[in-house]
Formats: C-alpha cells, sequence, structure tokens
C-alpha cells in the first residue's frame, strides 16, 4: 500500500512538473511571426493540408501577416471573407492608409474582422491550435503576442436524411447528422423557445470533442442535469468517437444487458423526451443523440405512437412488450415444456411434436442451441454483408439451412418455427440496443431451462425481474411506472391514452412544471359544444 | 458480504429442494393414452395400454410415409398394478407417460366380482395419472379388447371414446363423463352409489384390430357407449339401458340438452314430435313427516320443437299448451321407470342420500347405515314442468299441406 501511494505520489509531482515547464515554454505566442509559423509546422509535423498565407499591410513598416488554417475543415470561402475583410482589402489604397494611421495594426485587423462568427483573440498557443484543428483560421500578426482567430468550419459533412435505423410509417422524416451545429439547429426548429438551453463542453482530452446538454429550462430536473453535468466532466479520455462513449462512462450500471440510456437519430423523439422533463445529450460526430433518465418500456416507444390513433398505438406498443417476452422465453419455454413437463401441452400438440422429434438424432436442447446459433450467425453475416451479397446470405440462411435441415431430418421442423419465431420478435421492438437484453439471455434462459425445466425459467425470470428492478437511469427506477406503480403514468407506458387526456408530465422525470396542457380538450361535435356554451350563457 | 452468502445459501435451497422433475426426451416417452384392466382367472391383473404412435396420427408428411396404425395396444400381467407398469418395459421400448392419458375403462368381471376399490387406491396414488381420466366400464366382456378397436374419425380410440362421451353427455344426456376424481368422491360418500358409463364392443375383434378396417365405409367392428352401470359399494350390480340411464341425468341434473320424443295425442294418424331440451333444472325435495321418509323430485326444463310430423295447428296456444303436459308427462314417465329400477338394485345413484343429508343431518346420522333399504322403500313424487318455447323456423306443420 505505501509503496504504491508513493508511487502515484511521485507521479503527481512528475505530471505537475511538466505540465508547469510546458506552459511556461510553450503555451505563449511569439512576438516574432516566422518563430511562430515554425513553431505551428513543428506542432503539427509540418502536415501537408496546413495552409499558411502570407500577407504584407501598412506603409511603413511593413507588417507582416499569416492567415493559418486546415485546408479540409474550412469552408474556403468564408475564409477568404474573413481574410479579405479583415485586411480591409477591398477600399481604396489612400483609404486604408488613411484609416491605418494612428491605430496599431492588430487593433486594425480586429475591428474588421467581423465578416465571420465567433471572432476572438486568442493568446495561449494551445488555444491557437484547437481552433486551427477545429477549422478556424487565426490571424497572426508580426509582432504581437495575440492571434485572431474566426469561425471558418466547413468542409464535408453529410447533409440532413431520413432516418436508417428508425423508420416511421407517418412523422417527420429527418434524422440528425454528425455535425453539431446541424443537429441543434434541427431541434431549435421543433421548439421555438428561450427556455432550450443547451451548454457545451469539450471531452476527449485529444480529440476534444464538442459534447452538448440540452434541456427545457423550468421543465427539466436540475438535480438531474446536475448529475449529468457532473459525470460528464468527469470522463477522462483521450477520445471520444460516438455517443456511445459516452453513454458507457455515464451510464448507471455497466455491468446488465439493459440500456439505461435511451438513444435516437431522430428529432422529434428527442424534441418529445425534452418536453417530458428528459435532457438531450448531443455528441459532435455522431447522429444519434442521448436520452437521460430513460425508463424500460420507454425502448418500445416509438415516435410514431403519438402521431396516429391512440388505439393502434396501444396495441402496437402491446405488441412490442409481447414481441419481447416472446424473443426472450420461446425456446427455453420450447424446451422446458417438451422435456420436463410434457402433461402441460395439449395431447393433439404433444403428439406433433412428438412425430418430429422421431428420428432426430440430438437431444431437443442441443437442437435448439445449435439452431439458434445458426440463426445468431446468419444475422451476424447479412449485417456485415455487402448489399450485393445479402441475398445470397438470406437464399442460404432460410432455404439450405431452414428447409434442408428439416427434410435431412437432422432438425425438427417446430425446432425451425420456434427459431424463426424467435429472431422475427427480437426485430419488432423499436429499439436495437433493447433487442440485446434477449438475444443474450435466450441463451442463458434455454441453458436452464435444459437443465431445471420449467422451474429453473421461472428462477431465472424471478432473478431477472431483481435484477431490473435494482436498475437507476439518473435516479429514476427503470421499472417505473409499474414498479414502483404510478398510475398517473400509465397513460403513456404500456398503452398510449389520447393525447388530450395525457395531462401531465411523467411524474419520476421530473418534478418541475408538471401540468403540461389544459383539461377538458376533448375534442367534441359543434353541436354539443354550442349547446353547452348557449347553456353557460343561459346560466 | 454475509447477505450474498445468505442469498446463495436460500437459493441453492431454492433450486436443490425443489419437487420432483425429470428430464425425458419426447422420444424416449411412450404416449398412454387409455389404460383397460382386467382379471385373470388366476387372480393377476391384466392391464392393457394405449399407446400412440406420433408419427401416424400427426399431420404433415410424416404420416403420409409410412403405413402403420395410429395406436398399439401392449398388454401385461402382475400382482399388483404399478408392477405391470414397469413389467412391460420388456415389451415397449420407452417409458410409459399417463400424463395424457383419457380413459380408464375397467373390465366388466373385475368391477363385478372385486369392485372399484383397489383399482381407485393406485389411480389416485401414482403420482402419473391425471385425475381428469374418465372412468368406463366395459359392457359384455373384459376391457382390453374395447382398447385394441381401431377407428377412422378419430384416429386414437381413446380420444374417441373419450369425445363421444363428452358429446354425448352435451346432446343426449345419457353418459354421466366422471373422471378418476369424481369417482373417488363418490365412492367415500355413505349413500355409496356410483353410476359409470358402460363401453361394448360391436363386431369381430379381430377384424377392428386391423388396420384395414379403416378403409370400411361401413366399420363392420366398433366401440360404442352404451348404458350406465350401477355399482354399490364399489361392485356392479346392474346395469341401465338407454332412457333408464337418461332419467339418472334427469333426476341428478346432468342433462345440459337431450331430445324428447311422443306421440301425438289423441290422432288417429301416426305422427311423432321430437323437442330439443335446452334448459333443464332439478331440484331435490326430501321430507320426514311421521317418521314416513320421502323425496319430491323437481323437473323444470324448456326447449324448441324441431321435428313434427302431427297436423297440429302450432299458432294456436292451446295446442302448445297440451303439448306442454304431454312432453311433461313422458318426462315424468322416463324418470319414474329410472326410481323404479334403481330402487329394485337397492343403490343409490340418484343423490337422494347427499339431498337428505343436507336438509336432515342429524335424522342422516341414524338412517345412514341402513340406507340403501331405506332408500329402496321411500316414496319419490316426481313433478316435471315443460314449455316449449319455441316451434322453430317453420309454424304450419307440412304434413297439413299434405291433405
Amino acid at each position: 500500500m505505501n509503496i504504491w501511494n508513493r508511487y502515484k505520489k511521485k507521479m503527481q509531482r512528475n505530471k505537475k512538473k511538466d505540465q508547469d515547464a510546458s506552459n511556461e515554454n510553450e503555451n505563449s505566442i511569439d512576438k516574432n511571426l516566422s518563430v511562430n509559423i515554425n513553431k505551428l509546422k513543428q506542432d503539427l509535423g509540418d502536415s501537408s493540408d496546413l495552409v499558411i498565407r502570407h500577407f504584407e499591410m501598412g506603409g511603413e513598416p511593413l507588417v507582416e501577416i499569416a492567415a493559418v488554417y486546415m485546408s479540409g475543415l474550412v469552408d474556403e470561402k468564408n475564409v477568404n471573407e474573413f481574410v479579405s475583410g479583415a485586411l480591409n482589402v477591398e477600399a481604396s489604397i489612400e483609404k486604408r492608409a488613411q484609416e491605418y494611421r494612428g491605430v496599431n495594426s492588430f487593433d486594425f485587423i480586429k475591428a474588421h474582422a467581423h465578416s465571420v462568427e465567433k471572432v476572438t483573440v486568442v493568446s495561449e498557443w494551445d488555444k491557437l491550435l484547437l481552433a486551427v484543428l477545429s477549422g478556424y483560421t487565426v490571424i497572426l500578426v508580426d509582432g504581437y503576442e495575440e492571434a485572431i482567430s474566426g469561425d471558418t468550419q466547413g468542409g464535408e459533412t453529410r447533409g440532413v436524411t431520413e432516418p436508417s435505423t428508425q423508420l416511421v410509417i407517418r412523422g417527420p422524416k429527418v434524422a440528425f447528422t454528425e455535425s453539431l451545429g446541424t443537429n441543434i439547429s434541427l431541434v431549435r426548429r421543433y421548439l421555438k423557445s428561450p427556455d432550450l438551453r443547451f451548454e457545451t463542453m469539450q471531452v476527449g482530452s485529444i480529440s476534444k470533442t464538442d459534447v452538448a446538454v440540452m434541456y427545457m429550462k423550468g421543465i427539466a430536473s436540475e438535480k438531474v442535469l446536475r448529475e449529468i453535468k457532473k459525470r460528464l466532466t468527469k470522463i477522462e479520455v483521450e477520445d471520444i468517437i460516438d455517443s456511445g462513449y459516452i453513454e458507457q462512462y455515464i451510464q448507471d450500471a455497466s455491468f446488465t444487458l439493459f440500456p439505461t440510456i435511451y438513444n435516437s437519430e431522430r428529432p422529434d423523439a428527442i424534441v418529445g423526451n425534452l418536453m417530458e422533463g428528459r435532457i438531450a445529450i448531443i455528441v459532435d460526430g455522431t447522429p444519434f443523440v442521448l436520452v437521460a433518465p430513460a425508463l424500460f418500456i420507454q425502448f418500445f416507444h416509438t415516435p410514431s405512437d403519438y402521431y396516429q390513433n391512440f388505439v393502434i398505438s396501444s396495441f402496437l406498443r402491446l405488441l412490442r412488450v409481447i414481441s419481447f417476452t416472446i424473443s426472450l422465453l420461446t425456446p427455453s419455454l420450447y424446451i422446458a415444456l417438451t422435456t420436463f413437463h410434457p402433461q402441460m401441452i395439449p395431447t393433439p400438440l404433444l403428439i406433433s411434436f412428438a412425430a418430429q422429434q422421431e428420428g432426430v438424432p440430438f437431444p431437443l436442447f442441443m437442437e435448439v442451441l445449435i439452431m439458434e446459433f445458426t440463426f445468431e450467425i446468419i444475422r451476424e453475416a447479412g449485417l456485415r454483408m455487402p448489399r450485393a451479397v445479402g441475398q445470397a446470405v438470406s437464399i442460404v440462411g432460410g432455404l439450405v439451412l431452414g428447409q434442408a435441415a428439416v427434410q435431412a431430418g437432422i432438425v425438427s421442423a417446430t425446432t425451425i418455427i420456434v427459431v424463426a419465431l424467435t429472431g422475427i420478435a427480437s426485430f419488432a421492438f423499436p429499439s436495437y440496443n433493447m433487442g440485446v437484453a434477449p438475444r443474450i439471455l435466450r441463451f442463458s434462459l434455454m441453458i436452464i431451462a435444459g437443465s431445471f425445466g420449467l422451474y429453473g425459467v421461472l428462477m431465472a425470470l424471478f432473478i431477472l425481474i431483481a435484477h431490473m428492478s435494482s436498475l437507476r437511469s439518473f435516479g429514476t427506477p427503470y421499472l417505473s411506472p409499474f414498479a414502483p406503480f404510478i398510475w398517473s403514468d400509465i397513460k403513456d407506458s404500456i398503452i398510449r391514452q389520447p393525447l388530450w387526456s395525457m395531462i401531465t408530465r411523467p411524474r419520476l422525470i421530473s418534478q418541475q412544471n408538471v401540468q403540461r396542457q389544459e383539461k377538458g380538450q376533448k375534442p367534441a361535435p359543434p353541436d354539443a359544444v354550442d349547446s353547452n356554451s348557449n347553456k353557460e350563457k343561459g346560466d | 458480504m454475509k447477505q450474498r452468502i445468505l442469498f446463495i445459501g436460500l437459493f441453492s435451497a431454492l433450486i436443490l429442494l425443489a419437487g420432483c422433475w425429470d428430464q425425458n426426451e419426447l422420444e424416449d416417452i411412450a404416449l398412454v393414452m387409455g389404460m383397460g384392466i382386467d382379471k385373470t382367472e388366476d387372480g393377476l391383473y391384466d392391464v392393457s395400454f394405449q399407446i400412440v404412435n406420433p408419427a401416424q396420427v400427426s399431420g404433415g408428411e410424416m404420416s403420409q410415409t409410412s403405413k402403420g396404425t395410429a395406436v398399439t395396444t401392449y398388454r401385461e400381467t402382475g400382482q399388483t398394478l404399478f408392477e405391470t407398469i414397469r413389467k412391460i418395459s420388456k415389451e415397449v421400448p420407452r417409458k410409459l407417460n399417463f400424463s395424457h392419458m383419457v380413459v380408464l375403462i375397467i373390465g366388466e368381471s373385475l368391477a363385478e366380482d372385486d369392485g372399484l376399490f383397489e383399482v381407485m387406491d393406485f389411480t389416485e396414488r401414482f403420482y402419473g395419472f391425471r385425475s381428469t381420466a374418465i372412468v368406463l366400464i366395459s359392457k359384455g366382456g373384459p376391457a382390453q379388447p374395447i382398447l385394441s378397436i381401431l377407428n377412422p374419425m378419430e384416429k386414437i380410440p381413446a380420444m374417441k371414446i373419450q369425445e363421444a362421451s363428452k358429446k354425448t353427455a352435451e346432446v343426449w344426456g345419457e353418459t354421466t363423463d366422471q373422471n378418476i376424481n369424481d369417482v373417488i368422491q363418490t365412492l367415500t360418500t355413505k349413500s355409496g352409489g356410483v353410476s359409470l358409463s358402460g363401453i361394448a364392443l360391436l363386431g369381430d375383434m379381430q377384424e377392428g384390430q386391423n388396420s384395414s378396417i379403416n378403409e370400411q365405409a361401413v366399420p363392420s367392428t366398433y366401440i360404442k357407449l352404451s348404458g350406465l352401470a350401477i355399482l354399490q359399494n364399489g361392485k356392479l350390480k346392474g346395469w341401465l339401458e338407454d332412457t333408464e340411464a337418461r332419467g339418472v341425468s334427469w333426476v341428478k341434473n346432468k342433462i345440459r340438452k337431450t331430445v324428447v320424443t311422443s306421440t301425438c295425442e289423441e290422432e288417429e294418424d301416426e305422427g311423432m314430435i321430437a323437442v330439443e331440451v335446452r334448459n333443464a333444472n332439478t331440484k331435490l325435495k326430501p321430507t320426514i313427516n311421521e317418521g314416513k321418509r320421502k323425496i319430491t323430485v323437481n323437473i323444470k326444463s324448456e326447449g324448441t320443437l324441431q321435428e313434427v310430423t302431427c297436423p297440429l295447428d302450432l299458432t294456436d296456444p292451446q295446442v302448445i299448451i297440451d303439448l306442454n303436459k304431454q312432453l311433461a308427462k313422458v318426462i315424468e314417465e322416463e324418470v319414474s321407470t329410472t326410481v323404479k329400477t334403481v330402487q329394485e338394485q337397492e343403490t343409490d345413484i340418484l343423490g337422494f342420500g347427499e339431498a337428505m343429508n343436507q336438509r336432515y343431518p342429524k335424522e342422516w346420522k341414524k338412517m345412514k347405515e341402513e340406507w340403501p333399504t331405506t332408500f329402496s322403500e321411500m316414496d319419490v313424487e316426481i313433478n316435471v314442468d315443460f314449455f316449449i318455447r319455441g316451434t322453430g323456423l317453420r309454424t304450419k306443420p307440412l304434413i297439413l299441406e299434405k291433405k
């Protein structure tokens, strides 16, 4: 223990020393422009996409100026505008000379540099480097220890397209892109409210990824917001490539198959969640936006549930929950019932099972396990295959493995039906990362069913539910509104009530500004409304 | 840490202390659908098992490929019933599974000589049985041949017997559809009378065992539910036939639907009417008046006319009222013959004792010892009300058009 502590202390001291040294030597901009340029070249490894444009300005003496940017990250048009604006090239030489007189060159440039957004004065070297690497253009003036940077970000990005993972029949057909700015604007367009706030921070010591925390002020819970920000600032990694990184660093429990943070690439889904008091985390470079706190039942909702008739929405939600259960339990129940409890299967069905099982060389458990495993292989292969080969996979997977295996008498047709049903059911609920849970648990349940029968399956389910109710997502019980049971939140859980009857926001998400709409908005035919208002008048 | 150890301990107890379960692959079990119990002349049990050949029964590609019988009946003898179940492994290559057994047939001679008590003890004690199997008595012979007869429509003969028994109880009312549980319960009541449906084999047994029987449009050999066995103290005492058997259902309030026919009243033409009884309710009312025991059977029933071959004007309310009385009389006669026959047998299968017990518990304690004789000497009054609720889809009988 002592040795370890001493070692740690020593390391810390060394680290501090290094930092101090670097601060003294490197973290300032030199007065000499060519020194700065050389340093920049050296720091960036003389990278070929680093562009340095030299200018001269003023009368006597001429001032040397350099504009620095990375060619792939900027919009060339913006750079030109920024630089020419800053140097005021369009004005006549006389006028420029006139204006220039009496003012120093740095202040002159600063005063004219307003053709792009976010023009700032940079005085530290690492900030300058970061600006250049983020697609800013930095103007360095000889003889000054400061530089001027302007946002000229651009370069190739993907346009706004239809969502590829969460398709809906009816509803907006927009998805987030990889650009943080675009994503924020997509949300802003839905909520024209000054209460829509976002706070940006940089995560990743090398990647310096922009991460925006978005919320509705006055609706979102301050406590959860603080907690999210705390967890985000705690992250100390080198790079953040996708929001999946953030999710893994800030989620409540790591050793669980159930996702405790929701993600979506649909702006309308994020807006809906923001209005319920949840908090969104947008990460630059990925179209998948995180939402917390997330509940179990939330992963069975789709945005289009709110756009169509509430009866069909409720039915579909029920269907998704049932298909979750099917995909989790069917193979294990099949094994348990046929090999342990044949008395629980209706006689004609059992006879049919028995007839198919006749001559199959494997024990039923092995048979199901092999087929389930095969299905997972086909699924994974289909996902990674180039699109052109995809058809071959489905033919080989579907026809050859399925039909031929039955005809050859290696597996029984019932097993194929069970595996197919399980497979189809696992695609029926909208969230891919919720699909992970039944996919893995299915196998363990099968093993339990094969060794302990229905009793074992029930035991496993018991443990599973205990585990799920122990989960929290930023303090919110994962199984709410069922455990703890909250009657008022059942309206938007496994069912969806009509929109006009959903008066309050989910109770455990945020206690602020609970009522979201006025009561009594149930639509009625005009006659009824008229007679009502007449009555009121009469009274 | 302590909690975790406690949890693991308790949890392993949950797994290790669980009740009976066992894993068996489907191809390792033989599904017994029906079981027949007879006794040989040496006093050994002669047990036959009807076992399904799944591949022959199930639909799909498999059944068409091979020809064979849907069931096979195996037979084994032994001093005890359980012994035969295990001994049969010499013949049957699989483990017998009784969880889907639907009928238990008890040979007539076994029921007559030994009674049901010994057999029923085993059916309840043995863990493999399901108490929902219906119990029948083979009529006019042992149980074994009945289980060995093949059947065209319902491929598994035992299922045929079960379905026939259910359907008859539903639309005709002659059978009682009693399962192992019911039989044990009625056996243990003091009045002691049990009625069980009978099943008989008609035709040649050898022919019925061959699968070619299924290729005949008119089967030469078949099994049929027939009659009602009367058992006193578990022993077979006699049989009730046809409408006599239905009379029992009338008294026991077991009629769900049945058909009552009657000739036309005071008409020269020989016509008949048939009504379907749709609703019947029977109440037993025991009375003790100055030591004289009496049971009043009140039957209220209603139904619809389904067939009329008499020249009757059905639009006339008076005709319907007359018909009501006439049909009530038919039912009354049916019930009273049954009651008389049963009283002659000195066996209370009608539940009179139970009714007496409920109404006069104190007196019952005194009379239960000599109940069979009391029962046979008792006064029974039968009141029947019948109402025709509809005349079918036609009002005027077609026979009136003939003239």
